[in-house]
């Protein structure tokens, strides 16, 4: 019994009542709207998928994300996060909650991104998660996350990272359960200044590979129109943003052959700059 | 002392360290053995092929003195574009800078960077100065594993370990050399399992050694000890490995090397004893004697059921075979070679002094018995400005024929086409050949192949084939003539020199019996396996290098078992202190359902080994090579 309440708990977190990578799922509005391809992200939101990509944030900035899965609010995420570029590389902040009272996850991760040379950026990232139950326990783990992007051309990024490579578990009092490990690789082609397409694909160890497609089209600086396709069972989605002066505001829905309708918010605050650089993915 | 060498290169011991451009050419190699890897699961070592391209790193030809024939040592020229370096040579004169390759007709950027390493331009005079050096190399390499395998633990007080000898791999090489004039070598090799330093096996398992001298005049090379030797293509004699199909679609014209010195440890893919080669204007002469003792299993009292040739003694059965047959071969060939046409036939005369007794299993009924074998082969390459003829038939025993045919054309716009046909006789036994096939098993096997390599648009290169086979009797696991067909399609986008992307479709439908079945009948399925490769190359500057690989495989058995792998890896390597040292790091995930749907994928390891491991099952794979 106890043994149930540990899954169904954990369920808030991994959105499915077992614990699969491929709903091990931090998703932005942006991201969520584009099939949840991530691994060429070069925003603030990148710390979420792969932290390589806050190399692409030119300012300091902060930004916080909503996401219901499905539209459950038990199921629900919440994200802040900060980064700020510095002569050393990129330093950000992450915490994410997810759950409900009954069974609450917290995410607080740390990560260090550089650039090196015009064609490299890499980081690493460390996670701690706590998993509160019932409103009294508490459970860690730890595990953290390598990312890779590279730009061997003006229109074409590549991007790989891996979540969990030391394969560590949240530990309980009866068994540790795994934290998903994830291998994602990416491709982002963008033959003009304005439109981008992505292909990704992401394998977690335990279950099949998950392909996923995106695009994102700039009509107008100020609007940024997204859409997506992800694996099998097909998941559609599409969102959009808001480019205005130093803040950006993303909004994106996924619909579910089965589960039905995820809906996501992202707010971005950029300092130092008159408007946030739309074409930054 | 023995394990405390063993020990004492526990991983990895290298006092060698090699650039960079090895490095490309290793990677290019990689598409060339790894096709190879998945056919010949039994091959337990692919220097031989790689030390061919070692040699010629070591020593780069110069190209203002290269023939054709040292040209097609290089894998990775084509026919057409040998021809098309000569005739700029021929035509401009003598080469100033190795750069000068770019204003060759068909030569692309990346097709330069991995010849480069194997070539030089200097003037001939300071050539033949330099060609009166002492030059001498030594290796040695040890590996082990941390942990006790099964095989090595003893079973209980009364059962002892199966494997008799120690878990070490060990090996040890020396090779020096006086210019171009005269070689020597020794090679010696112990197999994790096989013994060593013991009464049985008094050094270690496999040596070989040879003497190779290159006198001026009419006799232009003798060898005594071990060699290969290779005519035509393959069908007639060619012992060793050679490439079969691979990703570059047109590449199916054999270049033999006639005889040369053999520094490999396969343990059986060659000849031992006196070899020699005469040139008279355009007429050669080879000689070739061999004497050796070889691995048989025995059957009955004086007879063998087959020659093993997988070359491990680790266990007692292994070592009861362990060389307990004689192998005798001679033979002569004669060839005659202008600038367009190349004629050669010859005859061996191979003889054990154990026969093979005929099989009791109906799949080996056709299969050769007995304890000689007479091979009489005639081939031809016929070079025409954009189209090359090539052929051979091979008679065994004067009643057994062996027959490859085959064209490549270059109609222009860059486009080649390919294509071959072979008829293999069901009796034919492929001792000491080693013609283009499918199976490893390759008697009674015919077959079409046809191929093209194109570039519709510029940094697009497509290569596709098509290979049809069918066999004439049962093979093993197949209990009735069946047939099948190879399909490939690649596409390699160049982004910028060395920056590429790969995406490859092969597809490969045959007929076996069906699996798992318990019936008393034998039906065959049809049992096709797809691939798709994915895989992009990054060299960012001039010390990093990236690579990713995304393969997934799809087994299906026609109303029958299904399974599906998935491969994925991440390469970095980086070059420290001016390329001295370089450092790679590799993460492997494969989920593969079963065995069928296995992924092969070649692996970085020390200098001068290559290995293309199977992976199946889930697991993670890290590895770190410096």
């Amino acid at each position: 019994m106890k043994f149930l309440l540990y899954i169904i708990a954990l369920s808030g977190f991994f959105h499915v009542p077992v614990m699969t990578a491929q709903d091990f799922n931090y998703s932005d509005a942006s991201s969520l709207s584009l099939g949840q391809v991530k691994a060429t992200e070069r925003s603030i939101f990148s710390v979420m998928a792969n932290p390589a990509g806050l190399t692409g944030v030119k300012s300091p900035g902060i930004a916080v994300s909503y996401v219901s899965p499905y539209n459950i609010r038990k199921l629900s995420s919440r994200s802040v996060t900060g980064t700020m570029p510095s002569q050393y590389g990129h330093f950000s902040l992450l915490f994410t909650q997810s759950g409900y009272s009954l069974s609450l996850l917290n995410r607080y991760g740390f990560s260090y991104a550089r650039q090196f040379g015009k064609h490299v950026s890499a980081a690493l990232m460390f996670n701690a998660l706590t998993h509160k139950l019932n409103g009294t326990e508490i459970y860690s783990g730890f595990f953290s996350v390598i990312g890779v992007q590279l730009f061997p051309s003006n229109t074409v990024d590549v991007g790989i990272y891996i979540q969990n490579i030391e394969q560590s578990k949240i530990s309980y009092p009866d068994q540790s359960v795994p934290i998903p490990v994830l291998y994602v690789a990416g491709i982002n082609w963008h033959p003009l200044t304005d439109l981008a397409l992505m292909a990704e694909i992401e394998k977690d160890q335990e279950f099949a590979p998950q392909y996923k497609f995106g695009m994102q089209y700039i009509p107008v600086d100020i609007l940024i129109l997204r859409g997506g396709v992800k694996g099998s069972p097909v998941d559609l989605s599409f969102g959009i943003g808001l480019n205005l002066s130093f803040i950006v505001i993303d909004i994106g829905i996924s619909y579910h052959q089965q589960l039905g309708v995820t809906s996501a918010a992202s707010l971005t605050l950029s300092l130092n700059r008159k408007r946030s650089n739309s074409r930054e993915r | 002392m023995k394990r405390l060498i063993a020990i004492s290169v526990l991983i990895i011991l290298w006092t060698v360290a090699r650039s960079q451009q090895l490095n490309d050419a290793g990677q290019a190699v990689t598409d060339l053995l790894e096709p190879l890897a998945e056919k010949q699961l039994t091959q337990k070592d692919y220097s031989e092929l790689f030390n061919d391209l070692v040699d010629m790193y070591e020593n780069p030809l110069n190209l203002n003195k290269a023939t054709k024939e040292d040209l097609e040592r290089i894998p990775f020229l084509t026919d057409r574009q040998i021809e098309e370096i000569l005739f700029y040579v021929y035509n401009n004169g003598p080469l100033l800078t190795i750069y000068e390759l770019s204003a060759v007709k068909g030569l692309s950027p990346e097709t330069i960077k991995m010849i480069i390493p194997f070539l030089k331009v200097e003037p001939v005079k300071e050539q033949s100065e330099k060609n009166k050096r002492l030059r001498a190399e030594a290796i040695f390499r040890g590996r082990t594993t941390l942990q006790t395998p099964l095989g090595y633990q003893q079973v209980n007080d009364s059962v002892p370990a199966p494997f008799t000898g120690s878990r070490d791999r060990i090996y040890a090489r020396v090779r020096a050399n006086y210019g171009n004039t005269l070689y020597a070598g020794f090679t010696m090799e112990k197999d994790p399992g096989e013994q060593a330093f013991t009464p049985q096996v008094p050094v270690m398992d496999f040596l070989s050694g040879y003497i190779m001298l290159k006198p001026k005049g009419f006799l232009k090379k003798i060898i005594i000890g071990d060699y290969k030797a290779s005519f035509g293509q393959g069908a007639g004699l060619w012992t060793g490995m050679a490439f079969t199909k691979n990703s570059v679609a047109t590449d199916i014209r054999r270049r033999a090397t006639g005889i040369d010195k053999y520094s490999s440890v396969n343990e059986n893919s060659f000849l031992r004893g006196i070899a020699a080669e005469m040139q008279l204007k355009s007429f050669r002469l080879f000689l070739i004697g061999s004497y050796k003792n070889i691995d048989g299993t025995i059957a009955g009292f004086s007879g063998i059921s087959s020659i093993r040739n997988d070359g491990y003694h680790r266990t007692r059965t292994e070592m009861e075979y362990r060389k307990n047959i004689t192998e005798k071969v001679v033979g002569g060939i004669v060839s005659w070679q202008s600038n367009s046409l190349k004629i050669e036939a010859g005859q061996t005369f191979w003889r054990i002094d154990k026969p093979i007794v005929p099989s009791r299993y109906p799949y080996k009924f056709p299969a050769f018995s007995g304890d000689s074998l007479y091979t009489s082969f005639a081939g031809y390459s016929l070079f025409a400005r954009k189209l090359i003829l090539f052929g051979e038939i091979s008679l065994q025993n004067f009643n057994n024929i062996a027959l490859y045919q085959g064209l490549t054309l270059s109609p222009g716009a860059g486009i080649q086409l390919a294509l071959s046909y072979r008829n293999y006789s069901k009796k034919c036994f492929f001792i000491t050949a080693n013609p283009f096939a499918e199976s490893s098993v390759m008697n009674g096997e015919s077959g079409i192949y046809a191929g093209i390599t194109f570039s519709p648009f510029e940094n697009l290169n497509i290569n596709s084939y098509l290979d049809v086979f069918w066999y004439k009797w049962l093979k093993y696991r197949t209990d009735a003539p069946s047939s099948g067909y190879e399909f490939l399609l690649q596409g390699v986008y160049s982004f910028s020199t060395g920056t590429t992307l790969l995406l490859r479709y092969r597809n490969r439908l045959k007929q076996g019996n069906k699996l798992f079945y318990t019936g008393n009948d034998f039906p065959l399925s049809t049992q096709k396996i797809s691939s798709v490769r994915l895989h992009f190359t990054y060299p960012a500057g001039d010390s990093w290098w990236f690579s990713t690989r995304i393969e997934q495989t799809f087994f299906n058995e026609e109303a029958g078992h299904c399974s599906k792998g998935f491969l994925l890896f991440f390469d970095v390597k980086h070059f420290f202190a001016r390329n001295r040292l370089s450092a790679d790091i590799r993460l492997t995930h494969f989920d593969t359902g079963d065995y069928y749907s296995r992924i092969y994928t070649w692996e970085p390891d020390v200098l001068y080994v290559f290995r293309v491991p199977a992976f199946s099952g889930n697991g993670l794979r890290f590895l770190l090579n410096i």
